[in-house]
């Protein structure tokens, strides 16, 4: 999935003059030489010459892309799903891993992960509950990281302390 | 200082760290894709709870074996395991097609530890009389030396300078955000308490490395490797016997990485094109190469991880990374208040000579774990991806979380990740973006820093005869490319003409 030089180049060039008005509004300081304007404003005329230099190569270049290519294998409905998949699992696990758990969600994504790359069904599921398993054990028990809790995590808990 | 750099080492933590990262650099290298940098930014979150010199050496161990690994699917399946073994992918495997993949590999193995352990060398020698000299300098040479190591960044991976150039200046834009300025300032930061603290380097650099990855991965996971060729071959004792016959090719690699290494913005894989190139313009028979011959193989390997090291010598003498690599390990320095610059090496000299001996036992361990992987190579090129890649999008998830316990660093994660994968889609490279990153407040505090001292004077940053040194030596870098290009044009033009 490839944007071509253009597109990118315009978003940066809008991004450099966001940059630019943004920086405008800091303050200066009295008494200081150099106020935290300074930099920002150089750098966004830097980046904006710079996007601008791309977009004029990209208008008047001999070789003409579409704005968006797409290559045939990520047109495959499979394809676009695990796409879509990568970005929606990192959102699934912000929003549900404080109520839900670590192990609950991950071994969710990991599945569905799996699952989504053609991984058989019987080594998926298994595997996703080993490595979340693992990791929990390994980041929670031995790194000491407060993953979230959920009923799950909680139950081991009284089960270890019970043990 | 001998027996507390000893006692640094022989620490169950330090050495279960050096065998674990070892293990860990010679799966993530040996599986195309996954890289030597995804390795360190993999790491980083485990360092977080380590002392800080088991901390750096699993990085060093990593990254050097990682290397290696990258060099076992370039020799069975002609795909290289990191861009550092692509200049003799094919090399090897011509040698892997006519049954000699062990001694192939096992060139690479020995003369990849060869390579290490000289420019180790070089680093315990030239690093400290650098540091010794780099006292004298002030925030008007250190902000020309940052402006050197940015000039140079521009270039790492890019096929058009311009997008580099963009690239770059994209890292700087991120490293003003927060109130890390010397006016302390919010800049950039929407209102987000989260980010007036600055965007969270390690979490960037794990989305920009690993979720584009994933991703790439996720647009076309039909892609499959095949399968590869069987490990056959003579055993690795007759490797060394071929290495033994090319030793100029073997020194002459190993001080061209070294020197490849310590530029700012030269790393690895730039090493290793330019020892192949030298080796087949220099060797007796050129007409050999393509067709399976170990010349070049025994060159380009050792120069590639001499080059690891020698990226550590501008690290840690001036805090300026020369790769991608050793701008994550700077960040792991300071988290563990070893702070990179001359003083490092009075104030915690113990500390950074057990890094020294560090990279001579990662250079050495990696012979039996490199061994044992030439032996199951086809075991680690067989591992599925659609099993591993879930499972470093989980790390990835749990690395960003753990540096600060912060579900928003995951949503930086993230949101860089996507980010890097469009622009490395249309040819933007990553590497600069890092650097830009890490540079940008050092090159802003230099750059106060003098003015303020100097009461606003701007000549204050060529008035000290070192300072001019630095900043005509920039000039030159700028200009030489130039003026060989305008050179280049104008003979062709009067050729045409």
């Amino acid at each position: 999935m490839k944007f071509n030089d253009t597109v990118i180049s315009s978003l940066l060039l809008i991004v450099a003059g966001l940059m630019y008005y943004n920086a405008k509004t800091l303050p200066s300081l009295p008494g200081q030489t150099v106020g935290p304007a300074l930099f920002p404003i150089t750098i966004s005329i830097m980046l904006g010459l710079v996007s601008m230099a791309i977009l004029l190569k990209s208008i008047t270049g001999k070789r003409k892309e579409r704005w968006l290519t797409l290559d045939n294998a990520i047109l495959s409905p499979r394809s676009l799903i695990s796409i879509f998949l990568v970005p929606a699992s990192v959102v699934f696990y912000i929003a549900f891993a404080n109520t839900a758990g670590f192990l609950i969600v991950s071994t969710v994504i990991l599945f569905v992960m799996m699952v989504a790359f053609r991984a058989k069904l019987y080594i998926a599921a298994p595997l996703a509950v080993v490595v979340s398993s693992v990791s929990f054990l390994l980041f929670r028990g031995v790194l000491l990281v407060p993953l979230p809790e959920g009923a799950v995590e909680r139950v081991l808990m009284e089960l270890s302390h019970a043990v | 200082m001998l027996s507390e750099v000893i006692a640094n080492i022989l620490t169950t933590q330090t050495i279960i760290a050096i065998i674990g990262a070892a293990i860990f650099g010679m799966f993530m290298g040996a599986i195309p894709g996954l890289t030597a940098t995804m390795a360190t930014a993999l790491l980083v979150p485990v360092t977080f709870f380590l002392d800080p010199v088991p901390a750096i050496a699993t990085m060093i161990t990593a990254v050097a074996v990682a290397i290696f690994a990258g060099d076992i699917p370039g020799c069975l399946l002609r795909m290289p395991g990191t861009p550092a073994s692509a200049a003799y992918t094919d090399e090897a495997y011509q040698m892997a097609l006519k049954g000699d993949a062990k001694k192939a590999l096992g060139i690479g193995l020995l003369s990849s530890s060869f390579g290490g352990l000289f420019a180790t060398a070089v680093l315990v020698f030239v690093a400290p009389s650098l540091a010794e000299f780099a006292v004298r300098f002030s925030s008007a040479e250190y902000f020309w030396l940052v402006v050197l190591g940015l000039s140079c960044a521009a270039g790492i991976g890019a096929s058009d300078p311009l997008k580099g150039l963009a690239m770059l200046m994209l890292g700087l834009a991120v490293s003003m955000v927060g109130m890390n300025n010397n006016a302390g300032i919010p800049r950039f930061t929407f209102g987000e308490m989260a980010l007036l603290d600055g965007v969270s380097l390690i979490p960037m650099m794990v989305g920009m490395f690993g979720i584009s990855e994933i991703l790439r991965y996720a647009s076309n996971s039909k892609r499959d490797f095949g399968d590869p060729i069987r490990s056959t071959g003579s055993a690795i004792r007759t490797s060394a016997a071929i290495i033994a016959r090319y030793p100029v090719q073997l020194l002459r690699g190993s001080a061209l990485g070294t020197v490849v290494g310590a530029l700012p913005g030269a790393g690895a894989d730039i090493a290793a094109w330019m020892s192949m190139g030298i080796s087949k313009s220099r060797s007796k028979t050129p007409a050999k190469f393509g067709s399976g011959h170990p010349e070049g193989l025994v060159e380009a390997g050792a120069a590639n991880n001499s080059s690891l090291a020698s990226a550590w010598i501008p690290a840690l003498v001036f805090g300026i990374p020369g790769d991608s690599i050793t701008a994550i390990v700077i960040g792991v320095l300071y988290m563990k208040n070893l702070n990179p610059g001359p003083e490092l090496f009075t104030t915690n000299a113990p500390q950074l000579y057990s890094l020294f001996a560090i990279f001579v036992i990662a250079n050495l361990i990696m012979i039996p774990v490199g061994w044992a992987a030439i032996h199951g190579g086809s075991f680690i090129t067989r591992i599925p991806r659609r099993i591993i890649m879930p499972c470093i999008l989980l790390f990835c998830i749990l690395g960003s979380y753990s540096i600060n316990n912060s579900t928003f660093d995951i949503a930086i994660m993230l949101f860089f990740g996507v980010l890097a994968y469009f622009l490395e889609e249309a040819g933007f490279p990553i590497a600069p973006a890092i650097l830009g990153v890490v540079l940008g407040p050092m090159l802003e505090n230099y750059f106060v820093t003098t003015m303020t001292s100097s009461g606003g004077d701007i000549f204050a940053f060529v008035s000290r005869p070192l300072a001019a040194v630095i900043a005509l030596l920039l000039v030159s870098v700028w200009s030489i490319p130039l003026i060989w290009r305008l050179r280049q044009k104008g003979s062709a033009s009067i050729t045409r003409s």
